[in-house]
């Protein structure tokens, strides 16, 4: 049994990189690079898991995330840690399937992309093409996973346990899909896109994409998707898709293509992995928890939901009784802009209205601050709703269980002492 | 005249009586108390029960009860019961035991699981007896069953 085990833990990303064999590498031997990490970066737990070396590199390129698998590498930001207005590249969640390409493999300068499918002229472009034949656009664009919040189903949904910070919003730089796509001459036949990128699957299999989504084409064709090289002025963070990757607003995170390599027009709806069963679909009519739902019941997500964070105070704070402190954060929704941010100090029984910003641009979530004081000493909580423009605003509770546990868009609550 | 005044002062005594001040020594009992519940708080909220202000539903779920991934344990903080073992040895090949000890689904959610796992991730195919042994573990530990 002790062989077996440990000749199926190996994991695949060394088998690829030829550690296997090597003792060093094996499960509970320490590694000595992790000794000389600063403290505090990798939760302790993790410090000694079963990854490469690689990958322990770009973990800690991430500050203060919450690790909840480093095999494949999934990430998420407390929500204390979002309070910046641009995302920074540090504390940008990190959402994958499968093996994170070798970026030394990989250099951006050698890295083109291909259009093809259902195009009058199928386009191979490196960055520079990009840079030279199309208008660059700078947009901050909030990116979420379709995810987030799905700890809070029950009961549970499957999937990465996400609980509130599988968002950001940096700004990225980059050409309009759309342009590229206009250049390539969609035919009459297009109907979605299929995105496809590098990453391996994680059993190792050559032949195997983790993840392939896409889109209707209507949407690629709105003005606001962009294929990006660039965050915030940065080439792109190799966990987030080093060096290009589709950003593609308001819809799950997952059809933003990170380590983009081709964009095929397809004259169906897109049928790569995650495309279809219950992957980033939601059942057709409400169902009651727990339920199984048929494979034709389950149709895919668009929009995502209207939904807001606070991002200070952090959670738990203290504040000085009968002191006005400032909360505050930002909200954002699928539809584009957010109209209205109220908070609530008595678990949503009065609401007070907040300063809410416009955005800097379509897909910008928007900062919102209110000024509280607390009436006497004791525990409150501080509940957060935003409301866009449809009228749509957030529930209290979560909202309608699904198998996988997507678009939970509960208000955010913090605690605070008054003391 | 007198009888009046002294039936108003009563009223007012009555009332008085009625809604007591907080006395300054209560009051900072209560001060004392609301600051030892700040501070036994833990600010690691997401991951813990106490105090939850995200849901309070989350103090019943299975999360806060089910054995947590552990990468310094010999089998990843497996709780040892039978079927540990081949758990260990077939679910952790590709990707990290932690995917797996986050889980907290329904017994039917497992079995789709297994099935997806092997028909769409390339999981070789597990005989039947020991396919019933992990579906038996996962759904004692790792489910919404869990008590
Ligand atoms: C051959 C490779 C392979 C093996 C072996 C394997 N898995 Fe997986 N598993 C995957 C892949 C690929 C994913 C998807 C990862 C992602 O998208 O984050 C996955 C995801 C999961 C998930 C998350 C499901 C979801 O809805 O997102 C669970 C739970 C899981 N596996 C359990 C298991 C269990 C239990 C076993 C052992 C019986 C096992 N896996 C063995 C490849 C494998």
């Amino acid at each position: 049994m002790a062989d077996k085990k440990a000749a199926m833990n190996i994991s695949r990303r060394k088998l690829l990189l030829g550690g296997v064999g090597s003792a060093a590498f094996m499960l509970g031997t320490d590694i000595p690079f992790l000794k000389n990490m600063p403290k505090g970066l990798l939760p302790v737990a993790y410090a000694n898991d079963d990854v490469g070396l690689d990958d322990e590199a770009l973990i800690v390129q991430k500050e203060g995330l919450t690790l909840l698998n480093a095999r494949p590498i999934n990430m998420e930001t407390p929500a204390h840690l979002l309070d910046d207005a641009i995302t920074p590249a540090s504390r940008l969640f990190v959402r994958n399937n499968g093996i994170v390409p070798d970026y030394e493999e990989h250099p951006a300068d050698s890295w083109t992309i291909t259009i093809d499918g259902e195009v009058e002229t199928p386009l191979t472009l490196s960055i520079a093409d990009l840079k030279r034949n199309f208008e660059v656009v700078t947009k901050q664009l909030w990116i979420e996973c379709g995810g987030n919040g799905r700890k809070f189903y029950e009961p549970g949904a499957s999937g990465n346990q996400w609980s509130l910070g599988a968002i950001g919003c940096p700004q990225w730089t980059g050409v309009r899909l759309r342009d590229v796509l206009k250049k390539a001459g969609v035919k009459d036949t297009a109907v979605y896109t299929a995105h496809h990128s590098v990453d391996m699957h994680l059993s190792g299999d050559p032949e195997k994409a983790p993840i392939s989504r896409g889109v209707p084409i209507a949407k690629a064709l709105e003005e606001d998707s962009i294929i990006a090289f660039e965050m915030n002025g940065e080439p792109l963070p190799v966990l987030n898709g080093f060096p290009m990757r589709l950003v593609v607003p308001g819809w799950p995170g997952s059809c933003s293509q990170k380590w983009l390599k081709r964009i095929q027009i397809r004259d169906q709806i897109h049928d790569g992995p995650k495309m279809t069963g219950t992957a980033y679909r939601m059942p057709a009519y409400p169902v009651s928890p727990g339920t199984e739902v048929p494979k034709e019941d389950m149709v895919i997500i668009h929009e995502m939901p209207v939904k807001s964070l606070v991002t200070y105070p952090v959670t738990g704070s203290r504040v000085k009784l009968g002191e006005e402190i400032e909360i505050r954060g930002h909200a954002w929704s699928g539809q584009g802009d957010v109209s209205e941010m109220e908070v609530s100090i008595d678990f949503g029984a009065t609401w007070q209205k907040a300063k809410l910003d416009k955005p800097v641009n379509k897909f910008a979530w928007q900062h919102w601050k209110a000024m509280l004081t607390f009436p006497k000493a004791g525990y409150y909580e501080v509940w957060a709703r935003a409301t866009d423009h449809t009228g749509t605003s957030q529930p209290s509770v979560v909202p309608g269980w699904n198998p996988k546990g997507y678009l939970n868009n509960m208000q955010h609550r913090v605690a605070v002492f008054a003391v | 005249m007198r009888a009046v005044i002294i039936s108003v002062l009563m009223l007012a005594a009555c009332s008085e009586a009625e809604i007591p001040e907080v006395d300054k020594e209560l009051q900072e009992h209560r001060n004392t108390r609301v600051e030892a519940m700040a501070a036994v708080y833990d600010g690691s909220i997401q991951y813990k029960d106490t105090f939850n202000a995200l849901d309070p539903l989350i103090k019943r779920s299975a999360i806060a009860r089910s054995s947590k991934f552990d990468p310094n344990d010999d089998y990843w903080g497996l709780p040892r019961t039978e079927g540990y073992e081949e758990v260990a040895a077939y679910c952790a090949s590709c990707h990290s035991l932690a995917i797996v000890m986050q889980q907290r689904v329904t017994p039917e959610r497992w079995d789709y699981l297994l099935n997806w796992m092997v028909e769409k991730q390339n999981m070789p195919e597990l005989e039947a007896e020991e396919r019933a042994l992990i579906h038996r573990y996962l759904v004692e530990h790792f489910s919404s069953n869990k008590e």
